[in-house]
């Protein structure tokens, strides 16, 4: 069961995401609401996937991105961004982050989880 | 004016003729031996003084430094009592024969102002008033009658001797020698700091006076030096000669100083005057001609708008008036009693404050058009300002719409997309599960379908399209968290631009009332007077309310002015706060 942590700043996404997650076989192995709590989490937690919204209230879905990818020299989560945007606003910069794809988030299922995953 | 050129011939007359008396004591004197070189060293220095001061308080009647020499002038001519064979003159010589030197220290100590700046400068000429007058008088009063300490077996009978004592008259004279160099050490080091200290404007005039004087007062040092020594009579002699011939210089070097700068400002100044008494001034550059007369180019107009309560400089920008201390002065232009503008200049044309005074008011009726200029240009900048204000507003207000939209109405309608997806997998094998999922979703749906509304009322109230002001104003005072009394309100409909102002006049005040005022009521009134309408909200609150205090009432000026609008704000500690909005309605 893979180990999923969900970074959003808003509660009642988060606790869908959650809610869906699970019911798909997913194990959500904690929750961050910002940036900087969403690096200790994968510190700490160690999970096999991050869903990370791109806007988040200190540090950008991006740079998190990054920073992760920077402290796991390869060995860390696959990080799926999420957003409440469409894909369309965020231009090249999707092309350019080091993640495993975007999904928005109405359109958030285990189904389009696992196309990205496999 | 012409009374005091009448005046000042006269003083020059009385000089001429108390010369002319200088001259009889001096020749008739049985002591005097070379009368021709005394005659000479009183009069060229007194003529001097008399003569170039009467010049200088003619041009510049409100400076007392022309004053000044001509007293310096009248008391060197007091010199010569002493060579008088007549006891009561001779006695009165001992009481006179320094102030002269008094005089001239109090004048370079008053220059260029013409008054003494410091209190500090009033203790040291008391200081020079005991030492070279009273110390000098105690010396003859305790000398006895022949004058034994005085070394003068020719002089007249002392008619001031009261106790002979020649200890305590060597004492005085010692004492009197002994202060005169130390107050002469003083007044050199003051001199030196007040030149330092001086602007670019003055010191050129100074800078001969100054030096000339300082070398004068070194040298009457040394004079009463080698008088204390006891010196050859040669020495002292030609000290003296030097020193009486530098005395004579300075009032020569105050002409030069005054022609250097100031003569040729005062002039331009005048006649910068009558040219304003004259016609089309207001083609003339008043500002850069008075600047170039005063050579101060930082000279500037501050022109005083009533209705702002507020100085602008020419370019239309709001400006202060300089500080005390700031190293710039200011003096008000008026005409008929109503302030037209500031002048602001470099404080090192202080004594020249009444006349730049005068050119002010005789340049007032053609500053009232620069003025208008000045008005009008602050007008554009106030424009220019609330036009960017307006689309900074305009951005934040697109902003905060986004972000409202984002974390409110669009959180919940994404959260019930997942929702209705997961209800619609489990439809099939858990009914339950999926019926409690659907609830969730109305739920969302319903918080999202509030969410919207707000927004929608903020970004505006159909209520107030619909119905009018009265209803939107009721709605807002029935959802006020702070009970609101809603007062008159006009029935008819008013313009809408005008509507959408009161409303938001209103929903801001109301707002700022239950965020920080602490009040428990607030009452609110729209009336109309004259073709305007007055919209006045009042708390009972703490007060505090400040314009420039955040964007919210900025903001309201902002809209309120752009419908040529007034708002004020009258917040009392303590007392509450008022908003009123006049807007005139214009259909």
């Amino acid at each position: 069961m893979k180990k999923v942590l969900v970074v959003d700043d808003h509660p009642a996404f988060r606790a869908s995401a959650r809610r869906l997650l699970e019911s798909e076989g997913y194990a959500v192995v904690g929750e961050a609401g910002d940036g900087a709590g969403a690096l200790t989490a994968v510190r700490e937690l160690v999970p096999d996937l991050v869903l990370l919204d791109v806007q988040l209230p200190d540090i950008d879905g991006f740079e998190i991105a990054e920073r992760i990818n920077a402290s796991a020299n390869d060995h860390g989560p696959g990080i799926v961004l999420v957003s409440s945007r469409d894909r369309t606003d965020f231009g090249p910069l999707l092309d350019g982050a080091a993640v495993l794809g975007f999904i928005s988030k109405a359109e958030l299922t285990g189904e389009a989880l696992s196309e990205l995953l496999r | 004016m012409k009374s005091l050129r009448f005046a000042l011939i006269f003083i020059g007359a009385v000089g001429v003729v108390v010369g002319l008396l200088m001259l009889t004591v001096i020749f008739s004197s049985e002591r005097e031996e070379v009368p021709v070189i005394d005659a000479f060293l009183t009069l060229v220095p007194s003529w001097s003084f008399i003569g170039t001061g009467l010049f200088a308080w003619w041009r510049r009647p409100n400076n007392r430094t022309g004053m000044l020499m001509v007293l310096v002038g009248f008391t060197w001519l007091l010199v010569p009592l002493q060579l008088s064979d007549s006891p009561a003159l001779f006695g009165v010589s001992m009481f006179t024969s320094n102030i002269s030197w008094v005089m001239l220290a109090y004048l370079l100590l008053a220059f260029p102002a013409g008054r003494l700046e410091s209190p500090w400068h009033r203790w040291l000429m008391l200081g020079f008033v005991l030492d070279a007058v009273v110390l000098v008088a105690l010396t003859g009063v305790f000398s006895g009658p022949e004058l034994e300490t005085w070394d003068c077996s020719d002089c007249p009978k002392n008619p001031v001797s009261i106790w002979e004592s020649p200890d305590l008259a060597r004492l005085f004279d010692s004492m009197a020698a002994i202060g005169g160099v130390i107050l002469l050490v003083i007044l050199v080091v003051v001199l030196v700091r007040r030149y330092r200290s001086l602007g670019s404007v003055n010191r050129s005039a100074i800078r001969p006076v100054l030096s000339v004087g300082a070398l004068t007062v070194l040298l009457i040092g040394v004079l009463i030096s080698t008088q204390a020594l006891d010196l050859s009579d040669t020495i002292t002699q030609v000290v003296f000669v030097i020193t009486v011939g530098l005395i004579s210089a300075i009032p020569f070097a105050f002409l030069v100083g005054l022609l250097r700068s100031r003569f040729s400002a005062a002039g331009a100044v005048s006649e910068l005057i009558s040219t304003l008494g004259d016609t089309k001034t207001q083609e003339l550059d008043i500002r850069g001609a008075l600047a170039e007369a005063l050579s101060d180019e930082s000279l500037e107009f501050l022109y005083w708008l009533p209705d702002r309560e507020q100085f602008v400089d020419g370019t239309g920008r709001v400006a202060e008036l300089p500080e005390k201390g700031s190293g710039r002065s200011w003096t008000p232009a008026e005409h008929d009693g109503e302030l037209i503008a500031a002048i602001t200049y470099d404080d090192s044309l202080g004594d020249d404050r009444q006349q730049i005074k005068a050119t002010g008011s005789a340049a007032a009726l053609a500053l009232r058009n620069q003025r208008l200029e000045a008005e009008l240009r602050a007008n554009v900048e106030e424009l220019r300002a609330s036009r960017t204000r307006i689309v900074q507003t305009s951005d934040r207000a697109r902003r905060e719409l986004e972000r409202n939209l984002h974390d409110g109405a669009q959180q919940h309608l994404v959260s019930m997309a997942l929702t209705l997806r997961m209800a619609q997998s489990k439809i099939d094998e858990d009914p339950d599960a999926a019926k409690e999922l659907l609830g969730q979703a109305s739920a969302d749906l319903a918080e999202a379908t509030t969410e919207l509304r707000e927004l929608a009322r903020g970004i505006h109230p159909a209520v107030l399209t619909d119905r009018g002001l009265g209803a939107a104003l009721g709605a807002l005072a029935t959802r006020s968290s702070v009970p609101v009394e809603l007062g008159e309100v006009p029935e008819d409909r008013l313009p809408p631009p005008v509507e959408s102002a009161a409303y938001f006049v209103v929903a801001e005040a109301l707002t700022n009332v239950a965020r920080y005022s602490q009040a428990t009521r607030a009452d609110v009134s729209v009336q109309m007077e004259n073709g305007h309408a007055l919209i006045e909200v009042k708390d009972n609150g703490v007060g505090g309310a400040d314009i420039n205090g955040g964007t919210g009432l900025r903001g309201l000026q902002d809209r309120v002015a752009a419908l040529d609008g007034t708002l004020t704000i009258t917040s009392i500690s303590n007392v509450g706060t008022t908003i009123r909005a006049e807007l005139p309605c214009v259909q």
